[in-house]
């Protein structure tokens, strides 16, 4: 057995010892019959449709430069607006974040696809077909709602400061924002480099994310006019 | 989904739900409250599964997506549990206590997926599609967070 093949069953025995907590298995049980049910029944359901609809539409979209977002205060993002060139015409798909009952957060957003009849039009595995409607093919997509955050960047406000948060990296822009309302600049996530841009108004925020090689980030250091460390002695 | 298709899929996967859940989490409380948004989403799903694997799949994706849900949410970020020690699970040999704090010392992002590869056995690809990331920066993750159970564990981690 090698290395890595003790470790899997080592690791295996180690969190089969786990027991699942007293009374879980009763209160997943009742779902069946229970109130989380009825609550996510009826608007609840609606809502889900659509929010898997657009969460598909952003899943798409994510990936597009210039995403703009709107600030209210100290709160999380709010809303979105999203564009995207399909079959030569640009789509405006505005997302608005909405707290379920159930404490979930969904983003909800709609766009008219215009499309012939009968004309069945296929991204990423997804068809999209009678014009407005968005139907859902693929079933596996059931149970993702909206993932802005995984892959791209949040703008968050928070104790009178602005960060980019993506995923566990955090860059406070205040002092930039502050100045011109305009931040610029490069940070590291996982590995990988990204130069991003940010402009604040009193009304909305915008941001454009993109990634960058590492041969590029010393160009873009001058260029943004970043500091770079001394090496350690 | 009907309730006996239900109930079955319950008995089967479960116990792989919570442990998914409580990596992602590490909180027991907040972990149960993923296991039951994952099962509430199977109720609601109206199309039945070709077979069990892709179940189980896909209720590992449904609660990988709710701990990436709570993870967002700034208390999350911000919080710390004080009770947690009270829930601790109790291992039959130390070695296996000492593993199970080690992962759970872990980035959260390092965490959930050594649980995906390791008890699941999911391939660096199934990980990355799961988790949204290049199959790169699963390697890259993967590989750090070997070396820090190494660093921690010595000799039982190979």
């Amino acid at each position: 057995m090698s290395g890595e093949e003790q470790n899997k069953s080592f690791y295996k025995e180690t969190f089969e010892e786990i027991p699942v907590p007293q009374g879980l298995a009763e209160k997943v049980g009742r779902i069946t019959v229970g109130e989380e049910k009825r609550q996510r029944t009826g608007v609840g359901s609606v809502i889900r449709k659509v929010a898997i609809a657009a969460a598909v539409l952003v899943a798409l979209f994510v990936g597009s430069n210039g995403i703009a977002y709107a600030m209210t205060g100290e709160t999380w993002v709010e809303k979105m607006i999203l564009r995207r060139i399909i079959n030569g015409t640009e789509y405006e798909i505005e997302a608005e974040k909405r707290e379920l009952k159930n404490g979930e957060t969904v983003y909800i957003g709609e766009a008219e696809i215009d499309l012939k009849d009968g004309e069945k039009f296929s991204i990423g595995g997804i068809d999209l077909k009678d014009g407005d409607i968005f139907q859902i093919v693929e079933p596996s997509w059931e149970g993702i709602y909206i993932d802005v955050a995984e892959g791209s960047t949040e703008i968050v406000s928070q104790n009178g400061r602005t960060y980019i948060w993506d995923g566990d990296t955090e860059v406070d822009i205040t002092e930039d924002l502050e100045d011109d309302g305009i931040a610029r600049g490069i940070y590291e996530a996982d590995g990988i480099w990204k130069k991003y841009g940010v402009k604040k108004t009193d009304e909305y925020v915008s941001c454009s994310v993109e990634e960058i090689s590492e041969y590029h980030v010393p160009y873009y250091k001058k260029l943004y006019q970043l500091p770079t460390p001394m090496p350690e002695q | 989904m009907d309730t006996k298709e239900y109930e079955r899929l319950v008995s089967l996967y479960l116990g792989s739900i919570y442990r998914v859940a409580l990596n992602g989490c590490n909180c027991s409380s907040d972990a149960e409250d993923v296991v039951q948004n994952t099962f509430i989403k199977l109720w609601e799903r109206k199309d039945a599964f070709p077979e069990d694997d892709y179940a189980r799949k896909w209720l590992i994706r449904v609660a990988v997506n709710e701990c990436k849900s709570l993870w967002r949410t700034a208390w999350k970020r911000k919080t710390t549990y004080l009770e947690e020690a009270e829930r601790e699970p109790v291992f039959s040999v130390p070695e296996k206590s000492d593993l199970y704090y080690a992962v759970r010392e872990l980035p959260v992002k390092y965490r959930q997926m050594v649980h995906l590869y390791y008890f699941e056995e999911y391939s660096v690809k199934e990980i990355a599609g799961l988790m949204k990331l290049s199959e790169t920066a699963v390697q890259t993750r993967l590989l750090r967070a070997r070396q820090q159970l190494k660093e921690k564990l010595k000799e039982v981690w190979k």
